[in-house]
């Protein structure tokens, strides 16, 4: 069996694989793109010049795109099963006593990429029929709560004008809820360094839970975070780390040490380090698992 | 006494450019040795901090080439290997590492995690595989299983 080497745009080499491995690892989405093959593992040609692997290039990216779009589908139906008998304003992930306004804007940021116009002429069909799936959830859900919303502001017989017009705390409360943020990403952690110790303290939003999930390495399956900021700590750095989340009043605390720095080309997309806990109290772990799941149902379109 | 692991040169690598080597020879011998190679700074820092605390020294090769030379002069008893590397290809190192060190026990660490792929490593000598990204307790127990003694 004829074995090649492939390269990919960052020069790095792996082979000798069969054709049929190729092909595995485009359409797995592992390998996405290669720049050279090579027979022998020295004599490097390009793509073109060897049409057995061209072809299981083209084979493995069509494969790869049907494979794609099914998982995705499997994605969205298993996000529905969890978001049904969930409140409208935990999935859409604002607070609870928000404008009528507020619901809305939630509500068409997260339905637009399920909305039947919006998806390509060529989506399989498993992939239409969870979108649209999700689509008819989500207006329900919407309609549901611009149903209550509407009963509730209502103004009751008997009421006089110096109580409709008063401010009362939970008025005031749900203004100050409903301000947008105005603190750049970065600047939601800060450093703070004595003597004897260097704490970040971060503040956890619906806006930012990605800190626990998006980085491939360090994520809280892995026991750890991702923190972003132009505040760089070198590696080995050893640190305590205090969470205080939007909408709750929980403070987490955890010792860490620095086991990521994003320098370099990685610097100029985000700017940070990544953290491991070296211990993290189990209802600690629970409660940032479950406050990131809840945030990152409402957050759909980040998908 | 374990050797401390000093870098070359007297000053840390840079994460884009080298990277760590191991300057002092072993002298404690019962000390197992586990050699890391990865082209990602981060991932091998990574590793280096999921087995910190286990007492293993600890050894770092960029890629296929550093590492093919560190195995014949040093002999690790264990070999973290990603596969996807600049210069040579892990596999081609992995094999020629199995040639020069058969004692070495090889665990392959890579997000390339096919079936067919996983199926070639395994039969070029890996004893292991741990995919990316991985739980630092996941190649913790890697590594101590294949440092196990082998029952007959």
């Amino acid at each position: 069996m004829a074995n090649y080497w492939i390269c990919d745009t960052e020069n790095r080499i792996l082979g000798p694989l069969a054709v049929g491995t190729v092909r595995e690892l485009v359409a797995s989405g592992r390998v996405r793109e290669i720049s050279r093959v090579s027979k022998d593992g020295s004599r490097w040609q390009s793509v073109e010049e060897i049409p057995e692997v061209a072809r299981a290039l083209a084979e493995g990216l069509a494969e790869g795109g049907e494979r794609t779009q099914k998982f995705k589908a499997a994605q969205i139906r298993s996000r529905l099963a969890s978001m049904r008998g969930r409140k409208a304003y935990e999935i859409f992930g604002i607070p609870r006593h928000a404008a009528l306004d507020h619901y809305r804007t939630a509500f068409f940021r997260l339905v637009k990429p399920f909305h039947p116009d919006k998806l390509a002429e060529d989506t399989h069909p498993d992939l239409r029929s969870a979108s649209v799936e999700m689509f008819k959830f989500l207006s329900t859900l919407m309609v549901e709560a611009e149903t209550e919303l509407k009963g509730q502001t209502s103004i009751p017989r008997g009421t006089t004008q110096s109580t409709q017009t008063s401010t009362s705390p939970q008025t005031q409360l749900r203004q100050k809820q409903e301000t947008p943020p105005t603190y750049a990403l970065e600047e939601f952690v800060g450093i703070k360094r004595g003597p004897e110790f260097i704490e970040a303290t971060v503040r956890v939003s619906p806006r930012n839970v990605g800190i626990f999930t998006d980085h491939s390495m360090v994520n809280l399956n892995t026991m750890g975070v991702f923190l972003p900021t132009r505040d760089q700590l070198p590696i080995g750095t050893l640190l305590d780390v205090r969470f205080l989340f939007e909408n709750s009043p929980r403070e987490i605390k955890a010792r860490a040490r620095v086991v990521w720095e994003n320098v370099g080309v990685a610097a100029k997309m985000v700017s940070g380090f990544g953290v491991r806990f070296l211990r993290l109290d189990k209802s600690d772990q629970m409660f940032i698992q479950q406050y990131v799941e809840r945030e990152t149902i409402s957050q759909l379109d980040r998908t | 006494m374990r050797p401390t692991l000093v870098p070359r040169g007297g000053r840390m690598a840079e994460p884009s450019g080298g990277c760590n080597h191991w300057v002092e020879p072993i002298q404690n011998s019962t000390v197992p040795n586990v050699l890391i190679v990865d082209d990602d700074a981060f991932v091998r820092a990574y590793l280096r901090d999921a087995l910190a605390g286990t007492g293993y020294f600890l050894s770092e090769a960029c890629n296929g080439d550093e590492a093919v030379d560190l195995v014949s002069s040093e002999r690790p008893d264990v070999v973290l290997l990603d596969l996807l590397m600049p210069k040579q290809s892990g596999l081609d190192a992995l094999t020629k590492i199995r040639n020069l060190s058969p004692e070495s026990k090889i665990i392959v660490i890579s997000s390339l995690d096919s079936d067919l792929l996983i199926e070639q490593a395994l039969s070029a000598g890996a004893r292991g595989f741990v995919a990316k990204p991985f739980h630092p307790l996941e190649v913790l127990g890697a590594v101590q299983k294949v440092l196990q003694p082998e029952t007959r």
